[in-house]
């Protein structure tokens, strides 16, 4: 019986060759699916991304809104501050109606002794707790207190990082010689403050563990922020001294909500700041 | 001479710096370059489309799970780290199943067949027909090195077995399949 194969001349290669010439296999479809869907999620945390993003975002757009502002003085002034410092006002208090609002966390570090009010609106991180020298500051003195109790409920009931009472009580309110000229600025301050704050809060939401560099330029942007509330409780500062100390407030709050959003956005990368110690001689 | 892998895929850094940092694109990425490999390479050890699939999903998920741990030491590049990964799963199936463990008896002859394939080897149809009737470890042998160009060595190591056993699978199995492919011939002829 005559062999076919014999009749043909073998392959001028090798079996590597003519392995490899074989066409690859084409897996079924959908592996990609199945296999992303049994990786290990990597642990989202939306609501800290959202107020990365929100910080980030007014960090940005302040400083745009301010020079604005700055760079047309003579035109009338609406005195409308952001939604988030709208609740910081007390409708009941009539000649605060135009006074600083005190917010809350920051002017914790302020103040010696809380009323009962004051700690029922305690529900936020308390930056300024850390590095605020208690023992300086004025007692809140009480007199006005009633009178914002009604505002203060709403207030509490609305956003729960302001409270209404110290409205009357804070060093900023009790100061009743600010100047008409300044009052617009110092709304727009107080008003940028208390937003900032907020965002703060958020951002810091759930914040776990920082390392020792982290933990220590957090706590000096506290420290910063209580130092200026401490010097705004004081009974004899005048209106220019008062609006700076405001300014550097709201400078302080700003470099404390950047470094927290550089914070969130360095985690959500799975990075970490590392500040470098250098010893200079 | 053994030919390229088909494995041998240059993985950029920066490809590998994004599938470290967990980017999910980054894995797709890599995962639509090396399913087709890996899973001819699992077909081939295996003899089984859906246990060659279990393997590509297995080996990717090892792969992209443990991608952290790959530095590419000496020089080694992304790709043979992966198809190690891949072989070593294959083989661990293979094991695990007795049924596919058969391999041709050993005789002690570790000749190498020097002759060239049949023209028949040429028919990628006939040639995979061959090699699906070999036993499944003599056939990841001969696939490994001559398709991989692993040593006996290698081989050996993977697959938990000597040398000689190596050679000889390679021997016997070389000649069975120039056999198949022989017979098939005049069928299609």
């Amino acid at each position: 019986m005559p062999d076919a194969s014999t009749s043909r001349p073998p392959l001028p290669y090798g079996w590597a060759e003519a392995f490899a010439a074989l066409p690859a296999e084409t897996p079924p479809a959908g592996g990609w699916e199945r296999v992303a869907h049994a990786l290990p999620v990597r642990r989202r945390r939306w609501p800290a991304m959202v107020a990365l993003a929100a910080a980030l975002a007014l960090v940005a757009v302040v400083p745009l809104r301010r020079a604005v502002q700055d760079a047309a003085p003579s035109a009338p002034l609406v005195h409308a501050p952001a939604t988030t410092a709208e609740p910081t006002r007390a409708p009941t208090v009539q000649p605060a109606s135009a006074e600083p609002v005190q917010p809350v966390q920051f002017a914790e570090g302020a103040r010696s002794g809380s009323s009962p009010a004051d700690v029922a609106t305690r529900d936020t991180e308390v930056i300024a707790s850390v590095g605020a020298d208690s023992a300086t500051a004025p007692a809140p003195e009480p007199a006005n207190a009633p009178a914002a109790s009604a505002a203060e409920a709403s207030t509490q009931s609305s956003t729960g990082t302001t409270n209404a009472s110290q409205l009357a009580t804070s060093p900023a309110s009790r100061d009743q010689t600010v100047e008409p000229a300044a009052t617009p600025e110092l709304d727009r301050l107080y008003a940028e403050s208390a937003q900032l704050e907020s965002l703060l809060a958020l951002a810091r939401d759930g914040g776990g563990v920082a390392n020792g560099a982290v933990a220590m330029l957090s706590d000096d942007l506290a420290t910063r922020v209580a130092q200026i509330d401490a010097a705004l409780t004081q009974p004899s500062i005048g209106s220019e001294r008062r609006l700076a100390l405001w300014r550097e407030r709201v400078d302080a709050l700003r470099q404390a909500a950047a470094f927290e959003s550089t914070q969130r956005l360095l985690a959500a990368r799975g990075q970490q700041y590392d500040a470098m110690l250098v010893s200079i001689d | 001479m053994a030919a390229t892998s088909s494995f041998a895929i240059d993985v950029p850094e920066t490809l590998l710096a994004r599938a470290r940092a967990g980017d999910r694109a980054a894995f797709e990425q890599l995962y639509r370059w090396f399913e087709r490999p890996v899973f001819t390479l699992a077909l081939r050890i295996c003899g089984d489309r859906e246990e060659a699939a279990d393997v590509l999903q297995e080996t990717m998920l090892k792969v992209l799970a443990r991608i952290g741990d790959f530095r590419g030491r000496d020089g080694s590049p992304f790709w043979g780290w992966l198809r190690q990964v891949a072989v070593n799963e294959a083989l661990m199936r293979l094991r695990r199943d007795r049924r596919n463990s058969h391999e041709v008896p050993e005789d002690g002859e570790f000749g190498d067949d020097l002759t060239p394939p049949p023209a028949a080897a040429a028919d990628a149809a006939a040639l995979q027909r061959a090699l699906a009737a070999l036993p499944a470890a003599t056939r990841s042998v001969l696939w490994l090195y001559h398709a991989e160009g692993y040593t006996h060595e290698e081989i050996a190591a993977l697959m938990q077995r000597t040398a000689s056993f190596s050679k000889s699978q390679l021997a016997r199995g070389t000649r069975r399949l120039r056999t198949l492919l022989e017979v098939e011939v005049p069928a299609h002829a």
